[in-house]
């Protein structure tokens, strides 16, 4: 008995210390320091319930600083200015310029730390510079590094949010039901904070906040809503997210018909049969089916380079523009990941088909030497390697679930290319990030000799009409599937 | 009381055998120096010899867009991670030598490779191989399914391969093919038989 108890202790124990890890680590405190230069981030601790950073990474980013240890005094040259800091001591001299730090120089596994009050002081007195310090944020900006931002609702069908920034910005970007989050970690976006009405019918608020060394801008809607980047990052596009594939068959124009746009949607029910029935259980609503494009590279990623002013980056974004207009054209919402030069890293785009939840995920690449088209899913471990089904899925192997609907997909664009008389092959593949796509997920590579051909607009227009019929033909084959349940 | 004379022996003596024992600590010192700039420690890995064999190679044809089967006469060492740089060697000195079915950069190599629990071969390109790797999405899978395979071929007991380059991580070999994962040989196996 005794023995149960303590065993009930030791889990508790550790169930506790667990607990507590994650209140420490979800409370890290940052300090983030923005310099026309350089953005930096140093990590706070706290002595005598004050925060501290070390001063010397305080400083090394914008002022090379030199330090040289005299007993308990430190002595800090930078930017041709001395400084004196002694342990234990809150006051210091930075030049000719005494002051009191708010709080005790305090040494700690040989490094010296600075209240975070006082940082501001510290870093005036050495640069020279003038610095804006947004002390309940910890945001810290030099010499007016603080960027200002534009938002206009543009009104139209869909309306959109465009939001304007002086420089490329990369925020991470996490939606929830109908929110956007955009969280600026290190780029120095600031507004005025607080919420802004936008007064539309789609996107209802804007709210601007500062905390723990980042920025964070929340858009809500009335409708779950889609960012895109364009301007080679320095505008973001806010807008609806695609809408189910039935909706958006039934309101565009398709001008090729296809048999699943075709299809009949069931007829609403009389109002005599709605009062004869009893009021329909809650459903969940039904998944929206859209195809997210990814143009392979883009922005400081160039890609291959096929010739001497044909870089693999432009073309994947003229073919994904393609793809685009032909999947509509059947009925199929798609989304470009890019529609600009701009720069976005593997994990960013499977981070943003993920939170999308996009039904599909087709990457394009274009390469030389070669012929025809390459069709790819994921290489990944085979069914013995890999793990037992757990609650999160390891990022490496997301792809895991839909290996079998994206090997669907892939044969039938496949099987499209070979009816066109268009020579392909299909293949496994570590082309990234395939596998940390939780979609059925495909890359797509156009080869040839003659790079200028592989630019040409009616070659994309071709293979691009023959993947949409691919997509149409996989999405059906993909339904039936889940009609039957063998698949999951 | 001792003599003035023997306590100015003494003294000379004591001033003596400090000044010898400085030197002798410099001496000491300096050999030290000399010898860790001169020795190397690390095991040096005896001289391949005896008698030649026949190493099974996977080579990859960029044309074809196929992979093949060859074989090449080779004299390899036993020890698993030497008999593993040995056999890449010879993929990539089909691939650099001209013509090559798949060109590789000149001065192509594998710096090293390591071994974790008997199964797990970690191989270190240099970064002539991998800064130089011309890009796209078939040709660097094609190199690193060819060494793979070959591995595979040559070392019966290896389940997977993971690739670095001068020693660190790299995302992918020249932006399409990933190496931060492992590749499982059951899984290269499989692909391997589509591309044949």
């Amino acid at each position: 008995m005794r023995a149960r108890w303590a065993s009930w202790l030791m889990v508790l124990a550790f169930c506790g210390g667990i607990a507590l890890l994650r209140v420490h680590s979800a409370e890290e405190k940052k300090l983030t320091i923005y310099s026309p230069q350089t953005t930096y981030t140093l990590s706070i601790t706290e002595h005598d319930k004050k925060d501290y950073v070390p001063v010397f990474a305080l400083l090394e980013p914008v002022a090379k600083p030199s330090l040289r240890i005299d007993r308990r005094t430190y002595h800090l040259e930078a930017n041709q200015v001395a400084g004196e800091f002694k342990e234990g001591s809150s006051s210091a001299k930075i030049g000719n310029a005494k002051f009191d730090m708010d709080g005790a120089l305090v040494v700690e596994s040989g490094q010296a730390l600075v209240p975070v009050a006082s940082v501001a002081r510290i870093l005036g007195q050495y640069l020279k510079r003038p610095i804006d310090f947004h002390e309940s944020a910890r945001r810290l900006f030099i010499d007016n590094a603080a960027m200002q931002f534009a938002s206009q609702v543009k009104k139209g069908e869909p309306p959109a949010l465009v939001l304007s920034f002086p420089a490329p910005v990369s925020p991470a970007i996490h939606a929830e039901g109908n929110t956007l989050h955009l969280v600026f970690a290190r780029d120095p976006v600031f507004a005025g904070t607080g919420t802004t009405p936008l007064n539309d019918k789609l996107l209802t608020s804007s709210t601007f906040r500062e905390s723990n060394g980042a920025a964070e801008l929340t858009v809500s809607g009335s409708s779950p809503l889609l960012a895109n980047f364009a301007d080679n990052g320095k505008t973001i596009i806010i807008t609806a997210a695609p809408a189910p594939a039935t909706a958006a068959a039934a309101n565009t124009t398709p001008a090729t018909t296809t048999p699943a746009a075709a299809a009949p949607a069931p007829a609403p029910p009389s109002s005599a049969e709605t009062n004869a029935v009893a009021p329909p259980p809650l459903l969940p609503p039904a998944p929206r089916f859209f195809v997210m494009i990814d143009p392979g590279h883009g922005g400081s990623d160039p890609g291959a380079k096929l010739s001497d002013i044909l870089l693999e980056k432009d073309i994947t974004l003229a073919f994904a523009r393609k793809l685009r207009i032909e999947l509509q054209n059947r009925g199929i919402p798609a989304v470009l990941l890019r529609d600009s030069d701009a720069t976005l890293t593997f994990d960013q785009r499977a981070l943003s088909t993920n939170v999308q939840r996009a039904s599909m995920y087709i990457a394009l690449h274009a390469a030389v030497p070669g012929s025809g088209v390459r069709v790819f899913s994921a290489l990944l471990p085979a069914p013995s390697m890999q793990e037992k089904p757990q609650l999160f899925v390891p990022w490496d192997s997301a792809q895991n679930p839909f290996a079998e609907k994206s090997r669907i997909l892939a044969a039938a664009i496949v099987e499209q290319f070979a009816d066109g008389n268009t020579h392909a092959m299909m293949a496994t593949s570590p082309l990234r990030p395939l596998n940390n796509v939780s979609a059925v997920a495909v890359g797509i590579e156009i080869a040839g000799r003659d790079p200028q051909a592989l630019a040409a607009a009616k070659l994309h227009q071709s293979l691009a009409a023959m993947i949409a019929a691919g997509v149409v033909e996989a999405k059906a084959r993909i339904e039936s599937l889940n009609v039957r349940g063998s698949a999951p | 009381m001792i003599p003035r004379n023997l306590q100015i022996t003494i003294a000379l003596l004591l001033v003596g055998v400090l000044i010898s024992g400085m030197y002798l600590l410099r001496l000491r010192e300096r050999a030290q120096r000399v010898a860790a700039a001169t020795s190397d420690s690390r095991p040096v890995a005896a001289p391949v010899a005896g008698p030649t064999e026949k190493v099974p190679v996977l080579i990859a044809y960029d044309d074809d867009a196929v992979l093949r089967r060859e074989e090449t006469t080779a004299t390899l060492p036993q020890e698993t991670t030497a008999r593993a740089k040995e056999v890449l060697r010879e993929v990539i000195a089909r691939y650099v030598k001209s013509p090559s079915p798949h060109t590789l950069a000149e001065g192509s190599d594998v710096r090293d490779v390591y071994i974790v629990n008997d199964d797990l071969l970690v191989v270190d390109l240099n970064a002539a191989l991998a800064d130089g790797h011309r890009s796209g999405a078939l040709l660097e899978e094609f190199t690193v399914v060819s060494f793979v395979e070959t591995l595979a071929m040559n070392i019966p007991q290896v389940r997977g391969v993971k690739f670095i380059v001068e020693g660190k991580e790299r995302e992918t070999l020249a932006g399409h093919a990933g190496l931060q994962q492992v590749y499982d040989v059951a899984a290269v196996h499989q692909l391997v038989a589509e591309l044949r």
